[in-house]
């Protein structure tokens, strides 16, 4: 009779690469360089970053602004950062942000997307259309600001949430992800009377863990990076995201005199733009492995053959 | 591959008794479709002001018409404007030649690693520059390329010549597109590496039971398990396709100039939005959209022909 | 005779400012105006009275600023009153550094409350984003009660009419004395807060601390045996930056192509220029080839930074402070902000050149430009206009006074330490003062550097050496509509064929094409636009 799907991970020895003997030492060489260099391309940087992140304000001004190699550690940086609780409580905003809105936009973008994978939908065509030319044409912001003034979520935390909960990107990646399931599985439980929520909750689910992980990701990361929302809906700094309180330490102005900074004297800018972004990703950097180990290869292995 | 969604049998319901039938997949898509049509077609219907000469004090329908006026600068010749539409033509085809492959290939290259642990660490080292705002990217670039960076300091210091790379004009295009590369590659490849592992390893196995090399697996069962996500990232892409950047290109346009450095975005900005006039940026981002319909669905149908599901089909 | 702050455009607008007298302007129908330079013009600007409690070290005059060795010993405590009216007040401003702790967790914010007797709730954005956000609010049509209004803003006329209270009637004339510190801003200021026949916000004050000429650091010229620099004209001033270049270790000379100083030295006018009642603009100056191709001889001897056309303000001032490069194109303000970010220690010195003619004798400087932003208040606000204007009126209260010290520095002990009579922010008050009251109003800058008595001394010694020659941007105070709507973009593609032009990329021939451009695409309206406002005006 029906046995539960399961997925299994499919017990293949490690140093094996898909049955196949290993590859040649010079393929594998050369895999390995070209991977060193990728890699080594995008740390050289980021190392620059963190360590002009702890730099004496001396050093990073004498080098033009970006230190390999400090000379001493200071993390003067951070601690303005954190001083006045400003960013503290920002990042609190930020957590609480991210993660209630990926959990809603990951639950409302799954069902809208499982109900636009599955074939004979009445609505599946149109609202697929609506879905797809959303992403063509965008909104100006002043209009959208009437509009969520206009649903009174002006002011309100919920406005960093409700507005962008869906996106019409990652609601068209899911479907695809789901019309990919083989029909079999599905198929077997409508037959074994299962309705649309069970077959949803029981077999879609569970068998989409990587596509999940990768859509609920990109979400994340979508809320912990949002900015603009926050400058434009809500006027007491109180609610502020991280990110928005850490794009004002940042100066951008071509013209230095405009700053009129009068009392103010923070360390450069270079240390303090390097500490927000060592800040900004660590959360990421903390998160990250645990999904890492659902793109596991052969979630679906035997799943059809049951 | 994506498998033919197979069809339930065909009975000649009226519309009522399929609302019925499907009522709890209605009830399902209707959170997320509200949603959409809240807040992106509601606002939407502001774009109105593109036929109108748009005062924020005035409000919207305070505002006076002005008909096309906010097109004309689209289409009365204006040099400005083709200049700023070609760099947006040449940019999106390099973006279209190399960004978009980049991540296929780095994922392929990944997954095809010994060692988990190795693949999990250069994973988790390659998708960082994707959380740089292009503040600090283009700071990094020119920190470590420009004239007084790293790499000229270290050449002047030893006599060589240096290379003139984040000021140099004729090298714009290209700087643009490897700033791309570098920064978003990586972050990418996830999509990528999720659809590769849904690619049943059975398969894999039952071509190496037939003989086949390691090369023959990639053409015959990887690349083909790819193909669905490829072409419909790819027909999403052109959606998208005259958008190649603002933020990044604004950053830079002072030194390399107007003539390489502006696109259809920058061009709004310097021509509508730095005097206010909301009018032509919302008729400008009009036209674009149209012109994605069009090539979206070109390109669907495009894939229809192919035998591909593309985004959607009949 | 000399060019005052007070009679800017030769003398015979001020003096022809026709009173107003009867009842149209004080009812308040000036919304029913139009916003002609005419009806402009007629408005009674506020009488000018100078506060005079405080007496400065280096006394200023029309044009130099006040300097100050050290912060009075007494501050006087020159408001009795708190201006508020209990209920608390709203207030929307760009914030140019980092967001201050919100004000359960800010005393200075807490404290600042209470002396008002009104609390005070800031709406801030970050200079990047302040556009926006405001065009936001305006759009969505809930204003705060004070409003802080950029002075590039489009349409500032049909704004300020449609949403804005009319202040005529309380600050005209002598009816300012009620405020004492409004009336201590001079008159020149206040013209560019007169839109449609009257007077709709309160001037934020900047004038002379924006003039910016070339900066430069002493400490690193004396170490190479340089001591009070004075080039005489364009060749000294290349020599100098030659002197100062070593790209080897990594120094040029430049932060930034110096083509404002070679323009005053050619004597390119100030953005327009009046005679006559004719109208010209820097860029059609015929001196504009020669400066260019001064400034492309800079560039090609290698005196200039190579990464300067980036233009970022942080990697100059990095430059600047690092000792990587010797010389910048600044203002007064910034020259503090050096000081304040300074890491090369104690020997740390700044300096400002004086600009000599091309071919020697005396280079015309340029006057900053007056406001940084026009405060308006809301139509709809509840509070009353007087209320409104007293807390501006606190706002303006100028150095030397107790108010002052409060609100630039903080409360004493916590925000602040004295070093002897002088202040030294402390890091909580770094945090904690930020939150951008010096945009509700403000007194004109004080030349003033705690425990540094030498960077007044020689700010207010290059004010009085330039102050004679200095030339004002005549299209100050008229209003032109193509100005509004196109003077950002049109300036945007000038500065970018300067930019390369400079670097040798485009022949210094394509410049005049480029005026051409200018013209046509929209110079040649602002120029006649300003000439009939002109002339508007001189009828009366």
């Amino acid at each position: 009779m029906t046995q539960t799907i399961v997925s299994r991970r499919v017990a293949a020895p490690r140093k094996i690469v898909q049955g196949v003997p290993m590859p040649s030492w010079p393929m594998r060489a050369f895999k390995g360089f070209v991977l060193l260099v990728f890699c080594a391309v995008v740390i050289v940087p980021f190392v620059g970053v963190i360590s002009t992140s702890v730099a004496p304000n001396k050093q990073i001004n004498e080098s033009g602004g970006l230190v390999l190699l400090p000379r001493s550690v200071s993390f003067a940086a951070y601690e303005s950062l954190f001083a006045g609780g400003v960013v503290t409580r920002a990042l609190f905003v930020s957590i609480f942000v991210t993660v209630v809105g990926t959990l809603l936009s990951l639950t409302v973008s799954c069902l809208l997307a499982y109900a636009l994978s599955r074939p004979g939908f009445v609505a599946g065509r149109l609202i697929l259309l609506v879905v797809l030319f959303s992403m063509l044409f965008s909104p100006g912001i002043i209009p959208l600001y009437l509009t969520v003034k206009g649903v009174g979520l002006l002011d309100s935390i919920w406005a960093l949430i409700v507005p962008t909960m869906v996106s019409a990107f990652n609601v068209v990646v899911l479907r695809a992800f789901f019309m990919n399931l083989p029909n079999e599985i599905t198929e077997s439980a409508r037959i074994d009377g299962a309705g649309e929520l069970k077959t949803f909750t029981y077999i879609v689910l569970p068998l989409s863990k990587a596509v999940l992980s990768v859509i609920g990701l990109f979400y994340a990361v979508a809320y912990w990076n949002a900015f603009f929302s926050a400058l434009l809906y809500l006027n007491d700094s109180k609610l502020w995201p991280l990110q928005l309180v850490l794009r004002t330490y940042v100066i951008n102005d071509a013209q230095l005199g405009s700053a009129e900074l009068g009392t103010e004297r923070l360390p450069p800018q270079a240390s303090i733009q390097m500490a927000i972004l060592v800040i900004s990703i660590v959360p990421i950097l903390l998160v990250y492995p645990f999904l890492q180990r659902h793109f596991a290869k052969g979630v679906l292995t035997g799943a059809v053959k049951g | 591959m994506l498998q033919r969604a197979s069809k339930r049998p065909q009975q000649q319901l009226s519309l009522w008794r399929r609302l019925l039938r499907d009522r709890v997949l209605l009830l399902f898509a209707l959170p997320g479709t509200a949603l959409i049509i809240a807040f992106h077609y509601v606002p939407l219907l502001g774009n109105v002001i593109a036929f109108k000469d748009y005062q924020p004090f005035l409000g919207i329908t305070g505002s006076d018409w002005s008909g096309w006026e906010n097109f004309s600068v689209i289409f009365n010749g204006d040099p400005a404007f083709l200049r700023a539409l070609k760099n947006t033509l040449i940019l999106t085809s390099l973006q279209s030649i190399f960004v978009f492959p980049a991540p296929i290939l780095l994922a392929l290259l990944l997954n095809s690693l010994f060692s988990e642990r190795i693949k999990r660490i250069a994973q988790s080292i390659l998708y960082l520059p994707h959380f740089m705002s292009w503040v600090i990217v283009v700071a990094l670039f020119q920190q470590m390329l420009g004239g007084s960076g790293l790499l000229n300091n270290y050449l002047r210091s030893h006599d060589l010549a240096t290379l003139n790379i984040i000021g140099n004009s004729e090298l714009f295009h290209v700087l643009l597109t490897s700033q791309i590369i570098w920064k978003d590659t990586g972050w990418a490849t996830i999509l990528f590496l999720a659809a590769l592992s849904q690619i049943d390893s059975q398969l894999y196995e039952a071509a190496s039971v037939d003989g086949a090399t390691r090369m023959r697996q990639l053409w015959h069962v990887t690349l083909p398990g790819l193909r669905g996500i490829i072409i419909l990232l790819f027909i999403l892409r052109l959606g998208d396709s005259l958008t190649v950047g603002f933020e990044q290109i604004i950053l830079q346009q002072q030194a390399v100039g107007r003539d390489v450095s502006e696109v259809l975005d920058t061009y709004v900005y310097n021509n509508g939005v730095l005097g206010g006039a909301w009018g032509i940026a919302a008729a400008v981002g009009l036209v674009k959209g149209i012109v994605g319909v069009i090539l979206v669905l070109t390109a669907n149908k495009v894939a229809h022909i192919f035998g591909e599901q593309g985004v959607y089909s009949r | 005779m000399p060019v005052s702050r007070r009679t800017f455009l030769g003398g015979g607008l001020a003096a022809a400012a026709v009173a107003v007298t009867g009842t149209p302007l004080l009812a308040g129908c000036g919304s029913d105006k139009k916003n002609t330079a005419a009806a402009n013009a007629a408005v009674k600007l506020p009488t000018y009275t100078q506060y005079g409690e405080i007496k400065p070290d280096l006394p200023g005059t029309d044009v130099v600023l006040d300097g100050f060795l050290k912060y009075p010993a007494n501050p006087v405590k020159a408001i009795t009153e708190a201006p508020g009216d209990g209920k608390p007040i709203t207030f929307m401003t760009n914030i140019p550094g980092a967001i201050p702790p919100a004000v359960d967790k800010n005393q200075f914010w807490q404290e600042l409350n209470k002396r008002l007797g009104s609390e005070l709730q800031i709406s801030m954005a970050s200079n990047d984003e302040y556009k926006d956000k405001f065009a936001t609010r305006i759009a969505g049509g809930d204003l705060p009660d004070i409003l802080n209004i950029p002075p590039d803003t489009p349409q500032i006329p049909g704004l300020v009419k449609a949403k804005c209270m009319d202040l005529t009637e309380h600050l005209s004339g002598d009816a300012v004395n009620k405020y004492p510190f409004l009336a201590n801003i001079p008159a020149e200021y206040w013209k560019g807060c007169v839109f449609n026949g009257a007077i709709y916000g309160v001037p934020v004050p900047r004038g002379m601390s924006r003039t910016s000429l070339a900066l430069y650091r002493e400490d690193l010229l004396a170490a190479k045996g340089i001591k009070d620099p004075a080039p005489k004209n364009f060749e000294e001033f290349f020599d100098l930056a030659k002197e100062m270049t070593a790209p080897k270790q990594n120094k040029w000379a430049w932060t930034r192509v110096p083509l404002s100083t070679i323009r005053q030295m050619l004597g390119v006018p100030n953005v327009w220029k009046e005679e006559g009642g004719k109208f010209t603009a820097n860029y059609e100056h015929e001196a504009n080839q020669e400066a260019l191709e001064a400034a492309r001889k800079m560039v090609a001897a290698g005196v200039i930074n190579p990464d300067a056309f980036n233009d970022k303000a942080s990697a100059r001032k990095q430059w600047f402070n690092g000792g990587i490069a010797a010389f910048d194109y600044d203002s007064f303000v910034a020259w503090n902000q050096y000081y304040s970010d300074n890491t090369a220690g104690d020997a740390f010195a700044v300096n400002m050149l004086d600009v000599p003619g091309f071919d020697g004798g005396e280079g015309s400087p340029w006057m900053g430009s007056a406001l940084n932003n026009v405060t308006a208040f809301n139509k709809n606000s509840q509070h009353s206009a007087e209320t409104l204007l007293k807390i501006a009126n606190w706002m303006a209260a100028p150095f030397g006074t107790e108010e002052y010290l409060f609100r630039k520095f903080g409360v004493a002990g916590r925000h602040y330490t004295l070093d002897g009579t002088d202040p030294v922010p402390t890091k909580v008050g770094v945090v904690e003062t930020g939150i951008g009251l010096q945009y509700i109003s403000d007194a004109e800058l004080a030349l003033y550097w705690a425990g540094k008595p030498d960077v007044p001394q020689k700010q207010h010694a290059i004010q009085e050496k330039v102050a004679k020659r200095l030339v004002y941007d005549a299209s100050y105070g008229l209003y032109s509509d193509t100005l509004s709507k196109k003077q950002g973009q049109l300036t945007k593609t000038m500065t970018d064929l300067e930019g390369q032009i400079a670097q040798g990329k485009k022949p210094v021939s394509d410049w005049a094409a480029g005026v051409q451009t200018w013209k046509s695409s929209g110079g040649d309206k602002i120029r006649s636009e300003l000439e009939q406002a002109l002339s508007d005006t001189a009828g009366k």
